[in-house]
């Protein structure tokens, strides 16, 4: 490798990308053949086969739907292949993206000379493990060799604090993307950056604005041409296409004009009417009316973020904006001034990504530049120092790993390109290995001259002879955005990473198994699901991998509760490999399954729905009956979601895969709610439960108890009145069960309950397994009580209880975990 | 060589083939229905012919006689020859075939008794895989008397020691003399290795130990200095009545040159009076965590030690000025007393000690860690109980020792956390496993006639539905026992 | 993760700093060990706890950097760490405990139960 390093970065967006390089002092962003710094995400394949990408197939959009593909980034992480019709290829959307990286490489390549082999690539914050792994091979797909992470906030919270002049203090770093809206709250500390915390919505961006537009347009083509253009009607399709690209066009107009008309390439064709070209006139103030409650939606997130780090408003340094949506000069000012902090100026929302991620790239020191050929100049060194570095006292840790013919050198020492430092001697061990301390002048490259001298204090030649340190500011590892960890059997999360954990990772826990796995049995399966989510219950949260443990796989029996020590690892890339070892077994599994954002399938997503919204009418329900009032807010919060999802689950309907995914995320959203909420109403209930089973069961006891019993029962209700006052619940539902249990043994020496709970198991008798053996046991019973024979009639019931179907066994809400 | 030679010749051969047929044939026949010793009467009267005409034979001059005399010998005394020459070997195939006939020594579980022999021949051979897959097999596919618990248990190192141990509850004819005394010389070997003397101990009165468990057991209490504490003329004793003494020697002369260590009470304290309150506490939770047999005053001193720290003004005010320095904004302490409690349930699960119960002390730290003990070892009760309660009502079988295996696991985990807390946990414990093994017991009683087994499940839960007072269980329990009587 | 691990991966352990160490010192003491480390240096390979020496490894000591760079788990981590105790102290009433009745390893083998 020759000549001043080549880092790069890339922010790949949902409508747009970019690309900048950093040369370990400057960062430049790369414009493409058009001139342009942006590339819009869009691939199109021709009937030849020809793949276009950017501007050149963004024109085919409306055009030629078929064949021209936008806004895949959205379906990253499933296994939804999009069809391209003319050539009659699918290409899935890890290959969709690999296009526009491919190009982007190319630019690099025409701007700088060199065509690079590793780049930083920026993901959305909450970007889930499935994503992210499609976005690494994304970029395998698009030639390069190494490629790393990095969240979209933290990228530009780089570029922005790079320039930045101001002191130490928390910042907001507002990113409103095309398809998704992270919001990040940072902290300068000592010239140090760090992550404080970070929040966001993965289905709210840009995107929305224009389909805000849209249904505004829809409602006023329907007033005013009686003409009905409906979102989940695929044949409108072409029509609704038309519309969007023209309220694309309209939104960036409204930011330098205050009205603008929505321009149609070609008349609407809807089937059953004639063509027509609306002219619709579009102001700031209409605008600003349609995209408020998207704003105010964002800004809920914001101020969630603030609250939960107690930062307010005057602790807030400066906002920083990122994303195309957020030059809207309506949003800014709206954010800014209810958030009451400064907005940053001079900075391009556009590229700001791009170039924090090319920085993070020299940090990682993942030089871009293609290996060359190996030129040998003296004693080889292995040395470790960081390219980039806050520090301005960095180590130069170094290794001699070959002295060739020459002499082995025996000490080191560094001087600074300037001639203002130079480090102490460092002397080589027994590993032949030095550490040194050097320092740095702020905000430049420090060239260090490497001087080494062997026993005789002769000078020898090393290679390389220099290292060059920026400084400035930077962030070590690129954190996980989300915690990682196993379900359990109980529907708990054993939580492997925690989110901020800093990549690479990895980590063991032991889990011991609930049922034992018989050898050979096809059916048996052991499973050890993989979660991503910051819920504490495992079905609330994203399954992203799943090991399993197969009973044709097993030498022999695995029993219940055996040991089972299982490694997760992730790579800085965000790709999760794991690896169970059953010590029992002496074997290893390592193949991991179905690594995907599950199919939003709009027909379980109705069904979904339809559960959901009967649960919210049940619990209003109890509500009402119980005088319950603290809980019908939630409840309504959670009505107006699922009109959400209704609205998105028709455009579902109609092909829209990215509103099926945003659906099928809400419902989960709404469920954990729910959760919450009968989890609330959950201890009143128990209150109640324990005044009448007291009463219940102690009458019982203290009418028909034995001596033990009632001994029994005190100390019951000793441990019922601790774990009240303890606020337990599971222990005072346990204990509950066994004052119970306590009644109704003294319940059932009382003479009249057999044939009271005869006549209860013969009035199901219908539901019976076995029909007519329970008929002949009903006819015994009858007998039995005729000639009060009370013993018999209590065995006539037990068999016929037997009979009887048990209660649904509570579902199994943890992935069929089969580990705890 | 004269006529009445050949004819003699003849006779021994016809009768020793008749001999090999009917050993052959009683090794089949012999079934667990059958009544014992039967069979292995039969087989002696005839090889007793056999033997006494070789003998015969041979007073005459014949050497032929010699060794079909050999012959019946081993035939007659099949276990003798197997547990003296062919497992010391590794002949496990030999060892096995023979001890099929051994219907004397094994009564009915022959069966079960060849496999013992086989899986202690393919141990002593260093463990053949051949031969531990042929073991295997048939201990999969064997209906599972206490004797192939113990060959299950030679071959299956991991759950041995659950395996063999429980195998002297079996009753009847289930459980041979044989495979209980060697469960019992087993068991008592085993833990002698692990230095557990006090097990080794109790099988003093067991009524299937050897002179050999006998030894170990007054080793075990000259060891532990347990009153009445045997003098060296008992140990000696002991001794001279165990086979293969030679090797038990150093043994002997170990216990009698040890002199038991007076009990120390006195619970952990850092050695000089330590005026940091955090420190100290510190100290005594590392030397807690550091410790492989912690006792229940080191939990308590431990515990006492934090509740000093964290009730101490000065280090709690030290704390916070401190958190506010660094700029953490949760309540640091609370998660210091999280943490210092999660360390000691852990502690006190891993190894065991008992903490008992103490209703009165519930807002000190040691209450809180039984409290949280008390929670965890009932949630993991439930969910033992709830696999093996969804199994069985799914109907996936286990091979019958891996079903045994089971419940073994099961009743381990209530026996362990009643000893861990106390009688509370008892009745709501019982509560959890009763209708899992009770499920499980049905099930095989039922649906796949393992009755023994079944039965010896039923006998457990009627114990311990005594022992919770409930009396419901008791009742039905105890229909259960008496159907298999 | 057991008591023992979450103790002895204390980031003032693993990164061999006083309690008092600065953001800065955090950071420059991190770089140095994952350095070592990458290069090989067996000086870097183990570091001292209260409860033994442990093995250090680059995935310890980036988890030990971010720990500390958060307030809220700093405070935490500061609040277990322990100057090393002379081994003495600890290991003497060990020793104490350990002296019970032996084991008896050839008992098994003795009996015939063993693999030879």
């Amino acid at each position: 490798m020759t000549g001043r390093p080549l880092y790069v970065g890339i922010d790949l967006g949902t409508t747009n990308s970019a690309v900048a390089v950093f040369d370990g002092e400057t960062t430049q962003v790369i414009r493409n053949a058009q001139g342009s710094t942006l590339t819009p995400s869009v691939v199109r394949i021709d009937g030849k086969g020809r793949v276009t990408v950017g501007a050149a197939a963004r024109r085919f959009l409306e055009r030629d739907p078929e064949n021209t593909r936008s806004e895949f980034k959205r379906l990253m992480g499933t296994e939804r292949a999009l069809p391209f019709a003319a050539s009659g290829r699918s290409l899935r959307p890890p290959e969709l993206a690999a296009a526009v990286l491919g190009a982007l490489r190319a630019d690099v390549l025409d701007q700088v000379g060199l065509l690079p082999d590793a780049a930083v690539i920026s993901v959305p914050a909450l970007f889930e493990l499935p994503q992210s792994a499609a976005t690494s091979e994304a970029a395998k797909l698009a030639g390069f060799g190494k490629v790393e992470l990095l969240p979209e906030p933290i990228a530009s919270a780089l570029a922005a604090g790079w320039t930045a002049e101001q002191g130490d203090g928390r910042w907001l770093v507002y990113d409103l993307g095309g398809g998704t809206f992270d919001v990040s709250l940072l902290e300068t500390d000592g010239g140090f950056l760090r992550v404080v915390g970070h929040d966001g919505d993965n289905f709210l961006g840009g995107r929305d604005f224009d389909w805000a537009i849209v249904d505004w347009a829809l409602a006023e083509i329907a007033r005013e041409h009686g003409v009905t253009i409906r979102r989940d009607d695929p044949t409108h399709g072409a029509a609704i296409a038309q519309l969007k690209h023209a309220a694309e066009d309209a939104k960036v107009g409204l930011s330098r004009a205050g009205q603008v008309v929505l321009t149609l390439a070609a008349p609407l064709e809807i089937p059953g009417a004639a063509p027509f070209d609306p002219e619709l006139a579009l102001d700031r103030a209409v605008l600003e009316g349609l995209i408020s409650p998207l704003v105010d939606r964002s800004l809920d997130v914001c101020r969630r973020l603030l609250q939960e780090h107690g930062t307010s408003a005057d602790q807030l340094a400066r906002i920083v904006f990122v994303g195309g949506p957020t030059v809207t000069p309506m949003l800014r000012e709206r954010v800014g001034h209810t958030l009451g902090a400064a907005v940053a100026e001079g900075l391009d929302p556009m590229t700001l990504v791009a170039q924090g991620a090319a920085i993070h790239a020299a940090s990682t020191a993942l030089d871009g530049r293609p290996a060359g050929p190996l030129v040998r100049r003296g004693a080889r060194l292995w040395l470790q120092f960081p390219a980039v570095c806050t520090d301005l006292s960095p180590h130069v840790i170094g290794r001699v790993v070959d002295a060739g013919q020459g002499p082995m050198p025996s000490n080191v020492r560094l001087v600074r390109g300037d001639g203002g430092f130079t480090s102490e001697v460092a002397t080589l061990d027994d590993d032949r290995a030095f550490v040194a301390a050097v320092e740095l002048v702020a905000r430049h490259a420090n060239v260090f001259e490497i001087v080494a001298e062997d026993a005789a204090g002769v000078r020898v030649a090393v290679d390389p002879p220099s290292v060059t340190i920026v400084q400035g500011m930077t962030i070590g590892d690129p954190p996980l955005s989300r915690s990682i960890g196993v379900a359990l059997v109980s529907d708990h999360v054993q939580v492997y990473f925690e989110r901020g954990t800093p990549l690479p990772a990895r980590r063991s826990f032991t889990h011991a198994t609930v049922e034992s796995v018989a050898r050979g049995a096809a059916e048996a399966v052991l499973k050890i699901p993989i979660v991503q989510g910051e819920h504490d219950r495992a079905h609330l949260c994203r399954l992203v991998g799943t090991l399993e443990i197969p009973g044709h796989a097993i030498g022999k029996t695995l029993p219940a509760g055996s040991d089972i020590e299982l490694t997760i690892e992730l790579d800085r890339g965000g790709r999760m490999s794991a690896k169970a070892l059953v010590p029992a077994l002496d074997q290893m599994f390592e193949h991991v399954a179905h690594l995907l954002v599950p199919a939003a399938d709009p027909e379980v997503l109705a069904a979904s729905l339809a559960a959901l919204r009967q649960r919210v009418d049940d619990l209003r329900a109890e509500a009402f009956r119980r005088g319950m009032p603290h809980i019908i807010g939630a409840l309504e919060h959670a009505e107006h979601d699922l009109g959400d999802v209704s609205r998105d689950l028709g455009a579902a309907t109609g092909g829209n895969d990215d509103a099926g995914q945003r659906a099928r995320r809400t419902l989960l959203e709404i469920d954990a709610a729910l959760d919450e909420v009968e989890q609330s109403k959950q201890w009143p209930e128990l209150e109640q439960r324990v005044v009448r089973t007291l009463t219940w069961a102690g009458g019982q006891v203290g009418h028909l108890g034995t001596e033990r019993e009632r001994a029994l029962f005190e100390d019951v209700a000793k441990a019922i009145d601790r774990a009240r006052a303890e606020r337990n619940v599971r222990e005072l539902q346990r204990q509950l069960r066994l004052a119970n249990q306590l009644g109704e043994t003294a319940w059932y020496r009382d003479p009249d309950t057999w044939p009271a709970l005869f006549d209860e198991a013969s009035s199901r008798v219908d539901a019976a397994s076995d029909l007519p053996r329970a008929q002949a046991l009903v006819r015994e019973g009858k007998a039995a009580r005729a000639r009060d024979d009370g013993a018999e009639l209590r065995r006539i019931t037990e068999k016929l209880w037997r009979l009887l179907p048990h209660d649904p066994t509570a579902r199994r809400a943890s992935y069929d975990s089969g580990v705890r | 060589m004269s006529a009445l030679g050949i004819e003699g010749l003849v006779a021994q051969l016809v009768a020793f083939t008749a001999a090999l047929a009917f050993a052959w044939l009683l090794g089949v026949a012999n079934r667990e229905e059958s009544r014992p010793g039967f069979f292995g009467l039969a087989q002696w009267l005839v090889l007793g012919l056999v033997g006494l005409l070789s003998g015969a034979m041979l007073l005459r001059g014949e050497l032929l006689g010699a060794p079909v005399l050999a012959m019946t010998g081993v035939l007659a005394w099949p276990w003798a020859f197997a547990r003296g020459w062919l497992i010391p070997r590794g002949h496990w195939r030999a060892a096995w075939w023979l001890v099929r006939s051994s219907s004397w020594t094994w009564h009915d579980d022959n069966k079960g008794g060849a496999l013992v022999a086989a899986a202690w021949a393919a141990l002593r051979a260093g463990g053949p895989s051949r031969a531990l897959a042929f073991v295997e097999a048939r201990c999969e596919r064997s209906d599972c008397g206490a004797a192939h618990l113990l060959a299950t248990g030679l071959v299956d190192d991991a759950a041995a020691r659950r395996w063999i141990g429980s195998l002297c509850e079996f009753e009847g004819v289930a459980a041979p003399r044989m495979a209980r005394r060697l469960a019992v010389q087993w068991c008592a070997a085993e833990a002698a290795t692990r230095g557990a003397w006090s097990e080794v101990a109790r099988f003093a009165g067991d009524p299937d130990a050897d002179a050999t468990v006998a030894m170990l057991a007054v080793v075990a209490r000259r060891m532990l200095g347990a009153a009445p504490c045997p003098d060296d003329a008992e140990l000696e004793r002991a001794w001279k009545h165990t086979p293969d003494r030679a090797d038990w020697r150093p043994l002997v002369e170990r216990a009698r040159a040890h002199r038991p260590a007076e009990p120390t009470a006195t619970p952990a304290v850092p050695r000089e009076a330590e005026p940091d309150v955090h420190r100290a506490a510190l100290l005594l939770h590392a030397r807690l965590l550091a410790h492989a047999r912690p006792t229940a005053a080191e939990v308590a001193a431990t515990a006492r030690a934090w509740d000093r720290a964290l009730a101490d003004a000065r280090f709690t005010d030290g704390v916070r000025r401190r958190a506010a320095a660094v700029g953490a904004r949760t309540d640091a302490l609370a998660i210091l007393r999280a943490r210092v409690e999660a360390d000691l349930v852990e502690v006190v699960r891993t190894t065991g000690v008992a903490l008992g119960e103490d209703p009165d002390r519930v807002h000190d730290t040691l209450g809180r860690v039984r409290s949280a003990l008390h929670q965890a070892l009932l949630d993991e009760l439930e969910l033992v109980a709830d696999g093996l309660l969804t199994r069985v009502r799914a109907r996936r079988a286990l091979p019958l020792h891996e079903e045994w295996r089971e419940y073994l696991a099961l009743r381990g985990a209530f026996t362990s956390a009643v000893e861990h807390t106390g009688p509370n946990l008892q009745r709501l414990g019982y509560a959890i496993v009763n209708p899992a093994i009770c499920a499980l017991g049905v099930w095989l009683w039922n649906d796949r006639k393992n009755r023994v087994h079944a039965n010896q499940m039923f006998r457990w839960l009627l114990r311990e539905a005594e022992i919770a007072g409930d009396a419901e269980a008791v009742a039905l329990h105890r229909r259960n026992v008496d159907c298999g009587r | 993760m057991s008591a023992v691990d979450r103790w002895g991966d204390n980031p003032f352990f693993v990164l061999d700093l006083p309690v008092t160490a600065t953001r800065a010192e955090v950071e420059r003491a991190g770089q140095k060990w994952l350095g070592m480390l990458e290069v090989g240096m067996s000086r870097a390979a183990i570091y001292t706890t209260p409860l033994g020496v442990r093995a250090r490894t680059p995935e310890l000591v980036r988890a030990a950097m971010a720990e500390l760079r958060d307030p809220e788990r700093r405070i935490g981590h500061e609040l277990w760490h322990l100057e090393h105790e002379p081994p003495s102290t600890l290991d003497a009433e060990d020793d104490a405990d350990a002296e019970g009745p032996e084991p008896e390893p050839a008992a098994l083998r003795i009996l015939g139960w063993s693999r030879p």
